[in-house]
């Protein structure tokens, strides 16, 4: 019986661990990623990072895209169609034989003007994860574009884009 | 007979003017069009497949729109434009992203590595620009045509009848109808006590509710040097000072996107009125570059901290929180719809008033601490006083802001009074407190004199010719053209 309810709670116990000390590590592993110092004439910066799961003690391979948005400035998170905005955009180029699921997005904020769009500010946090089929091997990279158009209450900048290659080895 | 023939001449003169009566004017027009087969140039919104469904006529649409009113017109796409056609032509009408001055064509305005330059230094053509073309195109060149928003709907307000694009040399009868003020000016310090609706022109009748792409607008301030002037205000989400029809020197915005199968016969006519009004300004090119905000955007900013607008922060808090509790039910039963995903993202928070006093000085805090009201009232009495600050470090570079100028309020004279300068000369020649004299006639003009007697000369010479201007870095400028 104690080892019927012990069996139990490590089903239920262990996963939650698990889960905090996932979202842990990747607070660790994001904390890695650098991005240079934004500036009102570069509002928006990006670097983006791959973190293989054997190297990492992670379950999965993962992609984490880390974004900084200057003070007082935004990006566009979310335009309904038709709308006056230029929504941001996260593309990923993958080799054949990957996949990316994303697991972790920023927050959004409304936006006065117009509630219906939303927008993103502030420190952003993007994460994928990889499936990696075993087909792939060798060297190979994911190309992380992020495009956007960043304003200000005074002014949009035009738009612009920042791409990130990463390479990886299996 | 006489009577029938009286009648007939009658009939005939009240005719409609059919495009064939109408005497075209001798002005040559160049008209730089977006090839329907290339990507639009900028980015701006609004529902691409109601664009994609107007584009391919959109240039002969303004080409034959043209052609009926001037004797010459020349449709060129932008990949063609090369400045001398501008040269021969008296006004140019650019509605399309043109090659870099390097030559270089690219397939939309990007920020990367760097803004480029497309007209070059010396260019000093008549001009129009239709939209946000002109943000665009004259970005390095840091005018008054400064790309605030590309939300500019189909109507104008705040506009001077006596212009002559209003009636030279057609009259544009200017028929009103009342509609709402959009959301967003009521957000801003010159949105308080606004009205719900007002009299505005219709200018274009498609906007963004029908997906049509929308327009652009400046930033207030647009008029304030002899070398612009703001014609007219339009319904956008931005303040009601915000600029849709304006000029600074030989460029005019014209900020409306419609061409002319979807502007208003009214309209029509101003657009073709604005090429007349434009063909005068060659050589005129602007003196005064846009260095600074106009001094209402420190309003702006501590109305957010006044009990007025705060409550409006916090409705708009609750406003999304309750999209926010809506989408939660909703995922509590399973029957979450696609929004709410996004709704789910939401930060939450309550609004924090003091971010919106990193720009009101430390002692100005102290005084006032949680007397929210306060700030906005003593930023209205002091509004003559705003200017720019020294360079200081902020957000990882030097910066200047608006902010009081303390020793010019020690003066209690006006930056934009033009007895600030004669007073100061004064204060020099009687060497009663000349270091804060000779400090703000440095700081409020750009001259470099250090004596009383060269002051002196300096503005008897030029005191007629004197205006200030904030846009232009809160300077007492001499108006070259005077």
């Amino acid at each position: 019986m104690r080892q019927i309810v012990i069996y139990i709670l490590l089903m239920v116990v262990v996963p939650c661990f698990s889960q905090n000390s996932d979202d842990v590590t990747l607070k660790n592993l994001a904390e890695q990623i650098t991005i240079k110092a934004t500036s009102p004439e570069e509002p928006v910066c990006m670097n983006a990072s791959l973190f293989l799961a054997k190297e990492n003690d992670l379950k999965k391979d993962v992609l984490m895209v880390k974004a900084k948005v200057h003070e007082n400035w935004h990006i566009y998170a979310f335009v309904p169609e038709g709308g006056f905005f230029i929504q941001s955009e996260l593309k990923l180029k993958l080799p054949d034989g990957v996949e990316a699921t994303l697991v972790k997005e920023p927050s959004v904020y409304g936006y006065e003007a117009d509630p219906q769009i939303m927008l993103y500010k502030g420190d952003l946090l993007f994460v994928y994860e990889l499936k990696v089929g075993h087909q792939v091997q060798g060297e190979h990279e994911i190309t992380t574009t992020l495009s956007f158009q960043p304003c200000d209450p005074y002014a949009c900048l035009p738009p612009n884009e920042i791409k990130v290659k990463n390479k990886f080895v299996k | 007979m006489k009577n029938i023939v009286l009648a007939i001449v009658t009939i005939v003169l009240m005719l409609p003017l059919h495009a064939q009566d109408i005497e075209k004017s001798k002005l040559k027009v160049l008209y730089v069009a977006q090839n329907p087969e290339l990507p639009d140039g900028y980015l701006f919104g609004g529902d691409p497949q109601v664009w994609e469904s107007f584009k391919k006529d959109r240039p002969q649409d303004f080409y034959q729109f043209f052609q009926k009113y001037f004797e010459t017109v020349t449709m060129v796409y932008g990949e063609d434009y090369k400045e001398e056609l501008s040269d021969t032509h008296d006004v140019t009408v650019f509605d399309a992203l043109i090659p870099e001055v390097n030559g270089q064509m690219t397939e939309y305005w990007m920020n990367y590595p760097e803004a480029p330059d497309y007209l070059s230094e010396d260019f000093d053509a008549p001009s129009v620009f239709i939209a946000g073309i002109g943000g665009v195109l004259l970005w390095n060149k840091k005018t008054k045509i400064d790309f605030l928003c590309n939300c500019l709907y189909s109507h104008a307000f705040n506009f001077d009848k006596a212009h002559p694009i209003f009636n030279t040399p057609y009259k544009v009868a200017l028929t009103l109808e009342k509609q709402k003020h959009q959301d967003g000016v009521f957000h801003y310090y010159s949105g308080r006590g606004l009205s719900k609706e007002t009299m505005m022109w219709r200018v274009q009748n498609l906007d963004h509710l029908e997906g049509y792409p929308p327009g652009m607008v400046s930033n207030p301030g647009f008029g304030d040097s002899p070398d612009a002037e703001s014609i007219s205000g339009g319904p956008c989400i931005k303040s009601v000072n915000a600029t849709t029809l304006g000029r600074h020197g030989n460029f005019f915005q014209w900020g409306y996107r419609a061409s002319p199968m979807h502007l208003a016969e009214e309209a029509k006519l101003a657009l073709i009125n604005t090429i007349h009004y434009m063909a005068q300004f060659r050589g005129q090119k602007p003196f005064v570059k846009r260095v600074a905000p106009h001094r209402l955007v420190a309003l702006d900013d501590v109305y957010k901290v006044s009990d007025d607008g705060y409550e409006d922060e916090v409705k708009f808090a609750q406003r999304m929180h309750e999209y926010k509790n809506s989408a939660m039910v909703r995922k509590l039963v399973g029957k979450s719809n696609k929004t709410d995903e996004r709704s789910l993202n939401m930060a939450s928070g309550f609004p924090d008033r003091t971010k919106y006093l990193s720009n009101v000085p430390t002692e100005v805090i102290e005084m006032y601490l949680d007397d929210w009201n306060a700030y906005l009232k003593y930023y209205e009495d002091n509004l003559g006083y705003m200017g720019l600050s020294e360079p200081k470090e902020k957000y990882g570079r030097m910066v200047q802001e608006v902010v009081i100028d303390k020793e010019l309020q020690s003066l209690g004279m006006a930056n934009n009074d033009i007895r600030l300068l004669d007073q100061c000369i004064s204060m020099l020649e009687n060497n009663e407190q000349a270091e804060l004299a000779q400090k703000l006639l440095e700081r409020y003009t750009t001259e470099k004199y250090t004596t009383a007697k060269q002051w002196k000369k300096w503005f008897k010479k030029n005191k007629q010719k004197l205006f200030f201007t904030e846009r232009g870095g809160y300077k007492w400028l001499v108006n070259p053209m005077n």
